[in-house]
């Protein structure tokens, strides 16, 4: 029950809009999906096609990116229809195809902190849209954040995961989902979104992923207590009840938290330049004598 | 529709089957009888055998997943889940057919979404019973513990559904005697199976088409009266 794989070169043609694309690579693979890179043969342009043999979470997910695309928060989708391959049918989705680097990439070593808190924002309004249109992302990870150069934006990607508020998580990853932690069910609510948040401005701002199945919770939470990061404590230990109440107590991190730390270091080498500056002047003062 | 419910196995294994027949074939009767098979592979460095796990899986028509050991609870939830739609969709296609003569893929794309929203509901709504069958030779014994730990986290994975749900737990080898050995019967009392999960021990050979076959007579066994969905369309 999976799809085939297909060669560069095999041409998907839809079933109801008729239109042509040629495979040129496989980008990823999940367990009822393929996404390769093909050429619209009609434009001349690259997708990104991502064929399913799961006709209505293919359909979900659909709907879901249009909801968010028009904000440049996800892929452009362009169509979704069938394909038949091999005699059989699937369902397809022609997006954007978009050349970034995922997150993963980043969480080598810490980031610092004013970029961290940006990216998170980012997705913070992301999620909020699909909040409020009643579905939760739920699978929120690194590898489904693209950071797009050409266009300095951050781009959800996969929405395979997202369901309804108040239905069950299908699709989640260890160490961002609160239930693997301990401390939370996987009814798909809002808390539940925030909390994977949390989790990753606290994984981008220490440079190493926690593994919940051999470390301790509230260890996390002393770490982000040594970090001064409020909003991460907040929603680990799930407070806010909204993503917005999330997003507005991160745009004022600005001037709290590592920056108060940044401020003195930068304020002592202030006073140690200002005396210096002094020194030399009555120094000058008594050489010259006047 | 009420009394419809979905059978389904969970193969748990990390090893190749190395006695008692070709698994494959067992899953294919599994289908046959409306059970669905699942297969999820340990992987581990010294793991062989990975394309049985596919093999089984599609002749199950279930899915299949490869993971690392700390990710058996998501697999397990999301094999159950991705199997519950897959299998809906298919009976709802059948239905479709019978009925108006199309399948939902007969339908256009923009309008299948009232379909879906269908399937949906039937997601959440229907029955499930659930038989994890769960490799415990002797390369499984250093993960039991997170085998018992994923059981308990899928079971509260699906409490949130609004269907009723049943898990069951069978473990094979038995010993160096018997194929299967059955760990908790079918409960939805969460502690129940808890404490039963505790019986998980390591033991000898992999037997997995007899321990496949035995996971099918148990669910003939403890057949309720349902006129399984599934029995009726997937063979």
């Amino acid at each position: 029950m999976t799809v085939p794989k297909l060669t560069a070169g095999y041409e998907v043609t839809g079933r109801w809009n008729k239109k042509k694309y040629a495979v040129i690579s496989q980008l990823g693979k999940g367990g009822t999906a393929r996404v390769y890179l093909a050429l619209d043969k009609v434009s001349g342009n690259n997708v990104a096609l991502k064929i399913s043999e799961n006709f209505s979470s293919l359909n979900r997910e659909y709907n879901i990116m249009r909801l968010l695309s028009a904000n440049k928060f996800s892929p452009q989708v362009y169509e979704i229809d069938d394909c038949k391959i091999m005699g059989k049918f699937y369902n397809y989705i022609a997006m954007e195809y978009i050349q970034g680097t995922t997150l993963k990439m980043l969480i080598n070593q810490p980031i610092e902190p004013k970029t961290a808190l940006s990216i998170i924002k980012f997705i913070a309004i992301a999620l909020g849209i699909l909040h409020k249109n009643g579905y939760i992302y739920c699978d929120l990870k690194p590898e489904n954040i693209i950071y797009d150069k050409r266009k300095s934006r951050i781009v959800l990607i996969d929405f395979g995961g997202a369901v309804k508020k108040g239905s069950c998580v299908v699709e989640y990853t260890p160490v961002f989902d609160r239930s693997s932690w301990g401390i939370g069910t996987r009814r798909a609510d809002e808390s539940y979104d925030i909390f994977a948040l949390s989790m990753l401005l606290m994984i981008l701002l220490k440079g190493e992923l926690y593994n919940p199945s051999k470390q301790e919770f509230y260890k996390i939470i002393k770490e982000s207590d040594v970090l001064k990061m409020e909003p991460i404590k907040k929603g680990l230990l799930m407070k806010y009840s909204n993503i917005w109440e999330f997003y507005r107590d991160i745009k004022s991190m600005k001037n709290t938290g590592l920056n108060k730390e940044y401020d003195k270091i930068l304020n002592s080498i202030l006073v140690i330049a200002i005396s210096i500056f002094l020194g030399i002047i009555i120094a000058a003062y008594k050489i010259i004598g006047f | 529709m009420d009394n419809g419910m979905i059978n389904q196995i969970i193969l748990v294994t990390d090893g190749q089957s190395n006695i008692g027949g070709d698994p494959a074939l067992a899953a294919y009767e599994a289908a046959s009888q409306g059970i669905i098979v699942n297969a999820i592979g340990i992987i581990d460095p010294s793991s062989v055998g990975m394309q049985e796990i596919k093999d089984i899986a599609k002749a199950g028509n279930g899915q299949y997943q490869l993971v690392q050991i700390e990710d058996l609870a998501s697999s397990m939830v999301l094999v159950t889940h991705q199997s519950v739609q897959a299998t809906l969709e298919q009976i709802v296609s059948s239905q479709l057919k019978q009925l108006i003569g199309s399948e939902v893929g007969d339908i256009s794309p923009k309008k299948r979404g009232k379909v879906f929203e269908f399937i949906e509901r039937l997601q959440d709504e229907i029955a499930l019973k659930c038989l994890i069958l769960t490799d415990t030779s002797g390369s499984m014994s250093n993960k039991l513990q997170a085998a018992r730990e994923s059981i308990i986290s899928l079971f509260k994975s699906l409490e949130i559904r609004s269907g009723k749900n049943l898990i069951g737990v069978m473990s094979f080898p038995n010993g160096s005697s018997g194929y299967t050995k059955i760990i908790s019967p079918f409960t939805d009392n969460c502690s129940e199976l808890e404490d039963e999960l505790l019986k998980l021990q390591p033991s000898g050979n992999t037997p997995t088409a007899p321990a496949l076959r035995a996971a099918i007579s148990y669910f003939l066994q403890t057949k309720e009266d349902n006129n399984g969905l599934l029995e009726q369309f997937v063979v």
